[in-house]
């Protein structure tokens, strides 16, 4: 199957992932690549990170049980891998073989937000009065050129927060609601080629773009549900969607075109929940689904989607 | 156990309604209208789409069997029409107290051409809208003034407001897909308010904007999420039922002056599951109608329409 967007042709790479029998993903909430193009894939199974390679063969997994539940992933400039936990509120840094080298936040402290889970997301989201400090289920993560890192928070929070290298607050921003500025359920954040932060501000159906001291500068509305922001080579932002598909902008934010499901049809559906996205050194795009979480299908190896990009 | 705060608290009225003989439950409930004499009219989705009850929830009449194929909002004119939506023929129609329909606006089982596929999941559908068009693409919200003239929220298909004279002649429309000013994802309500001034639930970007009669924007309301239903009592007061599982109670200008909120994060023990239209009668008590068979799957009775007491 092949799509064209975007001035560029991308092909489905069928079955790409080849997991060992009995192994699943069953969701794929976190992508990020090396310099070899092997692509790291955060999951909730009881491999937490599958290495592929890029053919789709394991090469690696991480085995120990320090996630609750995974969210987000994005590799670091020193070559290690950041991810979040929105469940036991930390993020941390690690080797890419899987030693913890940091974490942020306490497991299982959350901060005071107002926030109630509860088994609805929108009650949940409902229930947030205010900001608060670091964390209440946090979702993205990355780096500035400066080696400070900056988070999205969250599920039950709304709030971006910006930390030296070595983890210290240094500040942060954002309350609930829909003015610009105001965040609900802040899903992921990404430095893009101007130095500017972009956050898929999921529930608000947008992508909020903030300078790194956390001004306010614009705002993309063309995009419903966004989850995940990766890449290209060409600066090219390519963002993943709840509502099953991805969307390709131009560094300035103007829509270069879109893909995702053919059919109606559920059961040969291209996405179930798109949540993250990378793209290797070739232009190839790796696509995750929270599948099982948001659709209640597991689909084992497809859960991630490889395209591989002709031109 | 009380809903709400400050002067806008509330009872829930247990064992309101009792339904009429033969109905076994309401299914869900798309709209909840009230007259000029207190009576409750509930437009559902059993075998009896029109139940009218009176202010203690004995049921007074019923009509309308086999005219809706998805009934789904509803409004009583000043002169005591009921004008009524169906998503999935794709009319609007005005009947007598009696259920005598006088009017019918768009052609049924018909929709316009906007682009538009429906999937199986509401996000990707309305993803799929490509541009406005005609009425009707399963129609939402109605909501009639003091000339007559009417005018339709447009809809899980469209993303547009039209505006018709009493006898159904088509004057103007409005709106774009998008989450700018002026654009609608979803639009699901429509009401007017005491300046005369057209207030829409913008269901998926989360905002009522709101509009004059000639369809230019004025502001909009954030603190919303999800809004499904809208009504505006004889104070100005406007009622806003929202899929975050709440009604939020505005002032004239906008200012929130109270919620009522599912008091637990269990599903066993909530109040609300799928809050789709509101009603208020003379007393200030409201009606909750939800649609918590299609959107939660459960069927919840004669309690899919709630009956709070102002107290």
């Amino acid at each position: 199957m092949r799509f064209h967007v975007a001035g560029i042709e991308l092909e489905l790479v069928e079955d790409w992932a080849k997991l060992p029998d009995g192994w699943t993903f069953r969701d794929v909430c976190g992508i990020a690549t090396d310099e070899a193009d092997n692509v790291y894939v955060l999951n909730r199974s009881e491999h937490p990170v599958v290495v592929l390679d890029r053919e789709g063969h394991v090469v690696g997994s991480w085995e120990h049980g320090f996630f609750s539940r995974a969210h987000g992933a994005r590799r670091a400039r020193d070559g290690s891998l950041f991810c979040t936990d929105d469940v036991s509120n930390v993020v941390a840094k690690f080797t890419l073989g899987g030693e913890l080298l940091m974490q942020i936040g306490e497991k299982g402290e959350s901060s005071d937000t107002g926030y109630q889970a509860a088994w609805d997301l929108w009650q949940g989201v409902g229930s947030i009065t205010h900001g608060g400090p670091p964390f209440n289920r946090p979702t993205g993560i990355t780096e500035g050129m400066d080696g400070d890192i900056y988070v999205s928070d969250g599920y039950g929070n709304a709030r971006i927060h910006r930390f030296d290298s070595q983890g210290h607050l240094k500040y942060s921003w954002g309350e609930p609601g829909g003015r610009p500025g105001e965040f609900r359920l802040p899903h992921d954040i990404a430095l893009d080629s101007m130095d500017r932060l972009l956050v898929a501000d999921r529930e608000n159906s947008r992508i909020q773009v903030f300078d790194i001291d956390g001004n306010y500068l614009e705002q993309w509305n063309d995009v419903v549900r966004p989850t995940g922001i990766s890449f290209d080579a060409n600066n090219n932002v390519f963002v993943s969607e709840l509502a099953m598909r991805v969307s390709v902008f131009s560094p300035d934010g103007g829509l270069l075109g879109r893909w995702g499901n053919t059919t109606a049809d559920r059961e040969s559906a291209l996405f179930h929940a798109p949540h993250a996205i990378a793209i290797d050194s070739r232009g190839d795009i790796y696509v995750g689904d929270v599948a099982y979480t948001h659709a209640k299908v597991d689909r084992g190896a497809n859960t991630i989607r490889k395209f591989h990009r002709l031109t | 156990m009380t809903y709400g705060t400050g002067d806008y608290r509330y009872e829930l009225v247990e064992g309101w309604p009792t339904l009429p003989e033969g109905c076994a439950s309401l299914i869900d409930v798309g709209g909840v209208a009230v007259d000029a004499n207190d009576n409750v009219y509930v437009l559902n989705r059993s075998d009896y789409p029109i139940i009218v009850f009176d202010r203690e929830g004995t049921p007074v009449r019923h009509w309308g069997e086999g005219f809706f194929k998805r009934a789904h909002g509803s409004f009583i004119s000043r002169d005591g029409s009921i004008y009524c939506t169906d998503d999935g023929s794709h009319i609007v129609a005005r009947f007598d107290p009696g259920g005598n329909p006088l009017l019918v606006l768009g052609t049924r089982d018909k929709p316009s051409d906007t682009g538009y596929t429906r999937t199986w999941e509401v996000y990707q559908s309305v993803s799929t809208i490509k541009h406005a068009g005609p009425p009707f693409n399963r129609p939402t919200g109605v909501v009639v003034n003091d000339r007559g003239d009417i005018f339709v929220s447009d809809g899980y298909g469209n993303c547009r407001v039209h505006h018709f004279t009493s006898d159904g002649t088509l004057i103007k429309s409005w709106g774009e897909p998008g989450g700018w000013p002026g654009q609608f994802k979803l639009p699901h309500d429509i009401a007017l308010d005491s300046k005369a001034r057209l207030l829409v639930a913008d269901r998926e970007n989360s905002r009522i904007q709101v509009f004059d009669q000639d369809g230019t924007f004025i502001e909009q309301w954030y603190d919303v999420i999800r809004p499904t239903g809208i009504r505006v009592d004889a104070d100005g007061v406007v009622y806003v039922s929202e899929f975050s599982l709440r009604v939020s109670i505005f002032s004239p200008e906008g200012q929130l002056l109270s919620r009522i909120t599912n008091h637990s994060a269990n599903r066993d023990e909530a109040t609300f599951l799928a809050p789709h239209t509101v009603g208020v009668d003379s007393h200030g008590d409201i009606y909750v109608g939800e649609v918590s068979k299609t959107y939660a799957g459960t069927d919840k009775g004669a309690r899919t329409v709630q009956k709070f007491r102002r107290l």
